[in-house]
């Protein structure tokens, strides 16, 4: 339930005052203790503290600044983490979201299913909109002999166990940042340009896919990216993701290699404009100075909204990170 | 003959002193009122009376059965609670079902006999059966509203009917002396115009030989007959209850010596037609029926508990309704009159109750037409006695006539509330199943048209807490024709309601007897972001809110229920599952109403679905007043609907 917060008596013989206007915006988080409106009284004006802690809540009748109000009067709302509907508890769960980190819509008092999906919409809806979304796709394969030598070499110098993913990621991550078209969003038919690199990554949790996204992944070492995939995977499977984990990823990269699939292509995550789908890690034929020898390779596909990039830009972010992968040092070495 | 009276009166008085040691063992768990002193009133009548007429008792009853051919091993059994017993464990003492042997039942409740045994005598007549139907009831019954009510409408109708009044002089422990302004209760016959005897009722003979003569006058057609049979219960009123507080030993003492059965034996060994060792031979062998009856009866075994909620209602009849293609257009109130005349025709057992359905057609044009056609009897404009015939009209089902009531405002059904609640409604349980309740009960609600309280009431939701009641409540013309159908074709008490504003509306009906299902909810409107649940004249006004709203881009579902109960919680609640969000509208009171109902249920099953609270818009908790301005001011108006709808849909 809300907590009601109300005219309080500032002396004896006060029965009304003035509302002198709130010092925090609706819809901010407010501590036990800190200043959230201010109240005059005939004798003093005080900043008057916030005696519980929730998300402030000014209804749309609350008095406004200069407005004389009585003692006991109604002027807004802290609304408590817990306060959702049923329906929005249910929706959450069932999608592996923590309610505590979803937020009620604009004016509103309670979190609703609407607000969950906000957070990540139904599968269904979101690839009825990847699917309008007119796609293409660019094919590579990699050498992945250092690729493999870099993680052997990583591997014991790492508290956290690096895997093949956390190294794409930072592949992807500094791709994205030498090639700034890729990293932008195809919303209400115009495209959003952005200025971070989030980089999403498809998880299997208890049979639900979800896409947790490893923040400003370019300026982070693949230490820490082995440590922020490690801790999100764990929230993701345990339920408990927060709607910051889920939310505003850049582009995607879903690997099934190691479920023994060679090569794929992976469907657009909306608005993203890119995703990234890598086949199995494996010994392939490739043809080197005339001669066909067996080689690590990596398949790589890259999905693209058509709308954001052309062909031309695609191919070099492609390129790119295929540069990257084949000679990775560097990719241990920026930070 | 007069030896078989013999017989029968030491059967009733053998098995009461076995049931009275019973009782006090304990293998009766409730009441047990005996019959004691009082055995040559049902033997005496029950001598004239053939398998197929039909008796009704009362609390008092073991004497009735047993004379009326009851054997007495299911007596005992069902006092003894057992699956065996002539109720199957459901009745005990008071409630004795044996309707295979014209043992119609008894009532626990002081009166109905009264009123089904007329409701049989017109059941009786209307076929043409030449069946007779008897009431015994007690003094105590004779200053009760369904005595007046009863015997009038057997003597207006000249129905084939004995009221037997066993005068004990006492009602549990309250003297007739006192309660009565005229205790002569023969006398009183006068005031409706029938017979009325007043008779020795400890004189065996005297009862047989004026039972025949009433019997005759009832099977020739020329009515009823009331006999006052002034008797003793020598016993106290039931088992185990102190008797000494009201009357003397003395008094008991001395009719103890006025014993019926001691007073025929004498008649018979005095004119020769037994002999002492031939009665005591009968008396032995009665008290060795008795002792192994009752012993086996103590074997019986239990009913199961899982029957414990069987035959509440008649097996369900599916249907499939036609869906409203049809172009002909008729009134609400045109609809279900087609469907009256169509399964009159089809149904000769179909008579209607109620003032001014006869010639004048109905208050509401309900019956308009139909006097012409099937006469008084299958018309049959009544006194002003809603009990009465709504009493009668429960006989009358049990003996195979389908009534309909026609109330013109179902505000005067509470007049006959406890013959409804009380026989009606339980009669298919208490006779597991072997009796059926096919009574229409029909009668416009709601407010308007200035009609104040006493003819505005909506009282679906009173009833749809009764086991045994079905409530429904069509809000179209085609949902009318085809619920009122289905009610007319079913076993069950129906209580059809309907909205008096919405009896002129016109709308598409079928020209054919279509039937809809009980318990099913139409839909009247898809949406996708609010469910409203309109019952009446509410669910018109919701789908009009919807129309309103869906220019504002707020998409509303609209539920008719259609029937109350059984209600159809399953649609909306997959309603509720696509919306999240469940308003309902009843323009009746909404504590303990209907919407509280369906708020439990969907908290209940669909919390999971549940996007804001249940919310509900009722009438105001307040009797209907009479000026416009005050009425609008209970009644959930159009745009206060809009609104909470609105809000609803944003919360
Ligand atoms: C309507 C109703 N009111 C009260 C009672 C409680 N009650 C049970 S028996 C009885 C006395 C009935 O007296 P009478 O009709 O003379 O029958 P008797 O017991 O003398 O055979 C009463 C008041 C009841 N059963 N029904
Ligand atoms: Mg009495």
């Amino acid at each position: 339930m809300p907590i009601d917060i109300t005219v309080p008596r500032l002396g004896w013989s006060m029965e009304e005052g003035t509302f002198a206007g709130w010092l925090v915006p609706s819809g901010s988080p407010v501590t036990v203790g800190q200043p959230i409106y201010s109240l005059e009284s005939d004798k003093v004006t005080m900043d008057v503290e916030a005696l519980d802690a929730g998300t402030l809540h000014i209804p749309d009748d609350a008095p406004v600044a200069g407005a004389t109000v009585v003692v006991g009067q109604l002027l807004g709302h802290l609304l408590q983490g817990n306060e959702a509907s049923p329906r929005a508890r249910a929706t959450a769960l069932a999608l592996g979201i923590d309610i505590a980190t979803v937020t009620p819509r604009e004016g509103a008092t309670r979190i609703i299913e609407a607000d969950v999906l906000k957070v990540v919409r139904p599968a269904a809806k979101l690839m009825e909109e990847a699917f309008r979304a007119p796609h293409f796709y660019l094919h590579a394969d990699a050498d992945a002999t250092a690729l493999a030598s870099l993680r052997n070499a990583l591997l014991p110098l790492l508290p956290k166990r690096v895997s093949y993913n956390d190294i794409l990621i930072k592949a992807v991550a500094v791709a994205l940042k030498q090639h700034p078209r890729l990293n932008a969003h195809w919303v209400d038919n115009a495209i959003v340009q952005r200025t971070q690199i989030h980089i999403g990554l498809a998880v299997d949790a208890d049979d639900r896919l979800l896409v947790p996204v490893i923040r400003n992944a370019d300026q982070k070492s693949i230490a820490d990216i082995a440590a922020d995939r490690a801790a999100l995977v764990e929230r993701c499977r345990q339920k408990k993701a927060t709607r910051e984990d889920l939310a505003d990823g850049s582009v995607t990269l879903t690997n099934l290699g190691t479920f023994g699939v060679d090569r794929f292509q992976a469907i657009l995550n909306p608005p993203q404009s890119a995703i990234l789908a890598i086949g199995r890690i494996a010994q392939r034929p490739v043809v080197v100075d005339g001669q066909v020898v067996a080689r690590l390779t990596v398949p790589i596909s890259l999905s693209v909204d058509h709308r954001v990039a052309d062909g031309l830009a695609a191919a070099r972010f492609l390129q790119a990170i295929v540069e990257l992968v084949e000679a990775p040092l560097r990719l241990a070495l920026i930070q | 003959m007069s030896v078989s009276l013999y017989r029968t009166m030491q059967l009733i008085r053998s098995s009461e002193e076995q049931l009275a040691r019973c009782h006090a063992r304990g293998l009766v768990h409730g009441a047990c009122h005996t019959y004691v002193g009082q055995e040559a009133i049902a033997t005496g009548v029950c001598a004239h009376l053939n398998g197929d007429d039909a008796i009704f008792s009362t609390h008092r009853g073991h004497g009735h059965a047993l004379a009326k051919g009851m054997p007495p091993g299911e007596l005992f059994a069902e006092l003894f609670g057992r699956e065996t017993g002539c109720s199957r464990g459901r009745g005990g003492s008071m409630h004795l079902f044996s309707p295979e042997i014209g043992m119609m039942g008894t009532s626990g409740i002081v009166g109905p006999s009264i009123l089904q045994a007329a409701g049989a005598g017109y059941s009786f007549s209307l076929r043409k059966t030449e069946q007779v139907a008897v009431a015994f009831f007690g003094d105590g019954a004779t200053n009760n509203g369904a005595f007046h009510e009863g015997l009038n409408m057997a003597a207006i109708w000249k129905l084939p009917v004995l009221f037997v009044c066993e005068n004990n002089q006492f009602a549990t422990e309250v003297p007739f002396s006192d309660a009565a302004g005229n205790p002569d209760v023969a006398s009183r016959a006068a005031a409706y115009g029938l017979p009325g005897l007043q008779l020795d009722g400890n004189d065996v003979v005297a009862i047989s030989q004026a039972a025949q003569e009433a019997v005759a006058r009832a099977r020739s057609g020329a009515g009823p007959t009331l006999l006052e049979c002034k008797t003793y219960r020598t016993r106290p009123h039931s088992e185990g209850m102190g008797d000494y507080t009201y009357r003397t030993r003395e008094d008991v003492a001395a009719w103890r010596e006025r014993c019926p059965i001691k007073r025929l034996r004498a008649t018979l060994l005095a004119a020769g037609e037994a002999t002492e060792a031939e009665l005591d031979a009968i008396d032995a062998e009665i008290q060795t029926h008795v002792s192994q009856v009752s012993a086996a009866a103590e074997q019986a075994p239990w009913p199961s508990p899982g029957a414990a909620t069987t035959h509440v209602y008649s097996p369900v009849r599916s249907v499939v309704e036609p869906g409203v293609s049809a172009t002909r257009e008729l009134s609400f109130a045109a609809a279900t009159l087609e469907a009256l005349d169509q399964e009159m025709a089809a149904n000769p057992n179909i008579f209607v109750f109620g003032e001014g359905i006869g010639i004048r057609g109905g208050n509401f044009g309900t019956t308009v037409g139909l006097y012409a056609k099937y006469g008084a009897q299958r018309l049959r404009d009544t006194p002003i006695a809603e009990r009465g015939f709504v009493g009668m009209a429960c006989g009358a089902a049990m003996t195979g006539a389908r009534p309909v009531i026609d109330f013109m405002f179902i505000d005067f059904i509470n007049d006959a509330f406890g013959e409804l609640v009380n026989q009606i409604a339980k009669m298919q349980y208490m006779s597991s199943g072997r009796l059926k309740m096919p009574v229409l009960l029909r009668g416009c609600i709601g407010i308007g048209h200035a009609a104040a309280t006493h003819h505005s009431g909506s009282y679906h939701s009173i009833y749809s807490h009764i086991p045994g009641l079905r409530v429904v409540i069509p809000s179209t013309p085609y949902d009318a024709k085809g619920l009122f159908l289905h009610a007319l074709r079913s076993d069950d008490p129906v209580l059809f309601l309907e909205p008096r504003e919405l009896m002129a509306v016109k709308g598409p009906v079928p020209t054919e007897a279509y039937e809809i299902e009980f318990g099913k909810a139409r839909i009247l409107r898809e949406g996708s972001q609010i469910t409203v649940v309109g019952i009446a004249l509410m669910a018109q006004r919701a789908l009009a809110a919807a129309g309103q709203l869906a220019t504002e881009g707020i998409s509303v579902e609209v539920i008719d229920p259609r029937t109350v109960s059984p209600l159809d919680t399953a649609t909306i609640l997959k309603s509720v599952r696509k919306t999240g969000r469940l308003l309902i509208v009843d323009e009746a009171f909404a504590p303990c109403s209907l919407g509280a109902e369906i708020a439990a249920q969907i908290a209940d099953q669909g919390f999971d679905f549940l996007d804001a609270p249940i919310r509900r818009i009722n009438g105001a908790f307040a009797p209907t007043p009479y000026s416009p301005t005050l009425e609008a001011a209970v009644i959930p108006a159009l745009d206060q609907i809009v609104a909470g709808i609105r809000r609803l849909a944003h919360e």
